[in-house]
């Protein structure tokens, strides 16, 4: 029987810190599922993530601030968030940003975020854990 | 005929942008400030790649591409930041800073971090203009001082792929 991949799509508008996230879930997923089995996608705006969605995404990792480079107005992760939860109601949505503030936090609770990472030191762990565990839940729902 | 322009707006405007304009360039011509950079050499101890060495977990290329994807974003937005900062436009200054914090936390970038986050901070609340220019330009001081560091860096890595010797 052929088995679905595993589908994490990661929205992150700096390059650099989109390859770092790329790593820190490659490396859990690396110990856990076949590399043919999983799909790892990063895009750098909340649109390009629009144009390639996939509605069978496991997880999503959302950065709030996504910002262009032309500085034009783009979707923030909110805003992404609220639109593909409609069309993904089965995927996990991990937010990975630097705001801390709780009215932030709040906004991403009511809109159905299941976590909430901030980019500190204490990164790679919290992603660690939390990856672990909704991967679990992602391949049960499977 | 003397015009008396002190409670003119025009006027405290280009007060204002004059004021900055002797600020930037008393900031960059201080001998002072030049020797204390050299003679510090603090600059040169705020940078490793030990943590993004760490995460690459001896994949050379993975540090090669880091690498090549942090000056390309760097030297763009540290670029884009000076204009900004040049052109009053604070928002665009405080957004810059903020999405570059996260990376130079990866390369120890530990001087150049804490000038960002200071800009950052005082950009949401534009009191003292030329803190902010001054910060700005500690910042880009500072990001021009490490660059070639990591260019060498960068050359390093790559003699090493191909000779092996990793």
């Amino acid at each position: 029987m052929k088995r679905d991949k595993l589908k994490i799509v990661i929205v992150e508008d700096d390059a650099f810190y989109g390859e770092i996230l790329r790593k820190y879930v490659y490396q859990v997923v690396d110990r856990k599922i076949p590399e043919k089995d999983v799909s790892i996608m990063h895009f750098i705006s909340a649109e390009e993530c629009m144009e390639c969605l996939d509605p069978e995404t496991n997880i999503f990792l959302l950065d709030y601030n996504l910002v262009g480079d032309d500085n034009e107005a783009s979707q923030n992760g909110l805003d992404l968030l609220k639109t593909i939860k409609k069309m993904c109601p089965q995927a996990y949505f991990i937010i990975v940003t630097s705001y801390g503030d709780f009215s932030t936090i709040k906004k991403f609770a009511m809109e159905g975020a299941d976590k909430y990472v901030l980019k500190n030191e204490d990164t790679p762990i919290r992603i660690n854990a939390i990856l672990k565990h909704l991967i679990q839940q992602s391949l049960v729902r499977k | 005929m003397i015009i008396d322009l002190t409670m003119s707006t025009k006027a405290n405007l280009l007060r204002q942008k004059l004021k900055e304009f002797f600020v930037r360039m008393f900031i960059r011509n201080r001998p002072q400030d030049l020797s204390a950079t050299r003679s510090e050499n603090s600059y040169f101890r705020d940078y490793s790649l030990n943590k993004l060495q760490g995460l690459a977990e001896g994949n050379i290329n993975f540090t090669i591409e880091m690498l090549q994807i942090f000056l390309q974003n760097a030297d763009k937005d540290i670029s884009e930041l000076k204009a900004s900062c040049l052109y009053n436009n604070w928002e665009r200054v405080g957004t810059l800073a903020h999405k570059l914090i996260p990376a130079c936390e990866y390369l120890q970038l530990d001087k150049l971090a804490r000038f960002l986050k200071d800009i950052e901070i005082n950009s949401n609340n534009v009191q003292d203009r030329i803190k902010l220019v001054q910060l700005v330009d500690h910042a880009c001081d500072t990001y021009s001082q490490i660059r070639p560091m990591i260019i060498i860096d960068l050359h390093k890595l790559k003699k090493d792929k191909v000779l092996g010797n990793y």
